[in-house]
């Protein structure tokens, strides 16, 4: 799903974000990128996404070299990837059912099929009854729930959540990341950059750390410390 | 997606531009006031020239050149004149007017018995002539001044060369204050849109990372301008077809005896209502268009 071979990325202001990153990502899989702030966990993740390109090696995401994807192709590269980020990133004039129909309308999803996907996704995250709630009448742990229905709407191959659980608390993390681990179960691809070494303990899934841009530690069904 | 879907996709962009016009009302308003007012301008100077151009006709009579000559000058002098004129080849009009004729006219404008006394005799005959459109008029005078037997060459030159340097003047300062108030309109547009961006650069990344298109992106905020100049192209329109309307009523009350006489004649308000309602969405869309372009192209990376 996810290839690294040397990847190095290095910013224009001289700073090496990515060192010389070998990294293999199967289908399916369920992986855990932690590190510090600065180790390169937000970099890697914008790589996959194409928002930055590799100043070195071979990405490849979805089976495609990312060198390959033009700019026009992205669109549909990124629609094949869901994101859910710390803060939520929730439109605030939209409601939580127009959020998740946002995201299906600018892919140009038919309005039928929105009516239809919308409420099936609130039921998923278990927020039915909340379709009709502002994301400022919403919780924390509700917000990210919209979030990721919006991030799973376009029924992507790969799921990327960037400190999924920064912003909420202990339980509710946890109930954020059997959501997540539940998508998964569903046979969707999921890398989830955190700090949280609560949800990384409880989980025990593969572990990637990173430090300084490179990787220091990769271990199926690890922990957040060594 | 079917026709209805398809409908109801372009009716939410349409919801969305309006809604978002509305968010910088204040920006939105000058935009749309300053292409208003450029195009009212245009307008002005528009329906001016275009009724000048109209009547090139009567332009063109300010272009007819009297040549009188010698009262003493026998029938042969006065044709070698004539095949003078006719081997030069730059007239396309050629008329004689002989000491009679010229009598007969004088005596309706003159006393009667004056003439009588003076007779045909001391009036020159004459040719009025034209001459082609890309004829120097000065040098052609010139020219006609030479031959022999030419008393004296009369045209308008005066009031040519100042209908001429009038519509040359009126063009240029129309032009250029068409041309500063169209680049202040199109930095007002921009500015607009630059700021209908700034307020959703979440709304734009989250479409970025969702996967909508760069055109699905981009699509709001042309349409943002679009919006804009049309609906200043609307109001100038109105208001310039308004203004005719009432000017050339009151010609055709008032003025219409003057204008007959003087040989003008104003463009039908039908005609100019169409020539202004086309040339200003024409200009009104592009600006627009061009000036969200401006803002895209500085501030969105998609």
């Amino acid at each position: 799903m996810i290839n690294f071979n040397n990847v190095t990325k290095v910013y224009k202001s001289g700073t090496e974000a990515l060192k010389n990153i070998d990294l293999a990502i199967n289908k399916g899989e369920f992986a855990f990128v932690i590190g510090p702030s600065g180790s390169g966990k937000s970099t890697m993740i914008r790589l996959i996404m194409k928002e930055e390109k590799p100043t070195g090696g071979e990405l490849y995401v979805n089976g495609m070299d990312t060198r390959d994807v033009d700019r026009y192709e992205i669109p549909g590269f990124r629609k094949k990837i869901g994101v859910v980020f710390q803060d939520y990133k929730l439109l605030q004039n939209k409601t939580a059912y127009q959020n998740i129909a946002f995201a299906l309308r600018v892919t140009k999803t038919s309005g039928r099929q929105i009516r239809k996907m919308v409420p099936q996704l609130l039921s998923v995250v278990g927020l039915l009854d909340k379709a009709n709630d502002h994301p400022d009448e919403l919780s924390g742990g509700e917000q990210q729930r919209v979030a990721i229905a919006r991030a799973i709407a376009n029924n992507p191959d790969l799921l990327i959540a960037d400190e999924p659980t920064g912003n909420l608390d202990p339980k509710t993390s946890l109930e954020i990341m059997n959501l997540i681990y539940k998508i998964n179960q569903m046979g969707t691809t999921v890398l989830v950059a955190t700090h949280d070494q609560t949800v990384v303990d409880a989980f025990k899934q593969r572990v990637i750390v990173l430090d300084e841009g490179r990787i220091t530690r990769d271990v199926p069904e690890g922990r957040y410390g060594v | 997606m079917c026709p209805r879907e398809g409908t109801v996709y372009r009716m939410h962009i349409f919801g969305e531009v309006i809604s978002n016009l509305n968010r910088n009302r204040v920006l939105t308003l000058t935009s749309i006031f300053t292409v208003f007012i450029m195009l009212v301008l245009v307008g002005v100077f528009g329906t001016f020239l275009l009724n000048i151009s109209f009547n090139s006709e009567y332009m063109d009579n300010m272009l007819e050149i009297r040549i009188f000559m010698d009262p003493e000058a026998d029938e042969y002098r006065v044709n070698k004149i004539k095949e003078a004129l006719v081997e030069d080849g730059r007239i396309n009009y050629l008329e004689f007017e002989s000491q009679e004729q010229a009598y007969e006219k004088a005596k309706e404008m003159y006393d009667a018995k004056v003439l009588e006394y003076l007779g045909a005799d001391f009036l020159p005959p004459s040719y009025t002539v034209r001459i082609k459109d890309d004829t120097n008029v000065k040098s052609f005078v010139a020219f006609v001044e030479s031959l022999s037997d030419v008393y004296q060459v009369d045209f308008h030159s005066g009031s040519f060369d100042f209908a001429v340097s009038l519509t040359n003047w009126i063009n240029l300062v129309s032009g250029i204050l068409a041309v500063l108030l169209g680049i202040l309109s199109l930095f007002l547009i921009s500015n607009t849109v630059r700021l209908a961006m700034a307020s959703r650069s979440e709304e734009v990344a989250i479409m970025k990372f969702i996967g909508a298109t760069e055109g699905r992106i981009k699509l709001p905020f042309i349409l943002e301008g679009m919006t804009i100049g049309f609906t200043g192209a609307i109001l100038a329109s109105l208001l310039i077809s308004y203004a005719y309307n009432r000017i050339y009523e009151w010609f055709a009350t008032n003025g219409a005896e003057e204008l007959f006489l003087s040989g003008l004649n104003l463009v039908s308000v039908k005609y100019t209502v169409l020539m202004v309602f086309l040339v200003f969405f024409g200009l009104g869309i592009l600006l627009g268009i061009f000036g969200s372009l401006l803002a895209i192209r500085k501030n969105l990376r998609v």
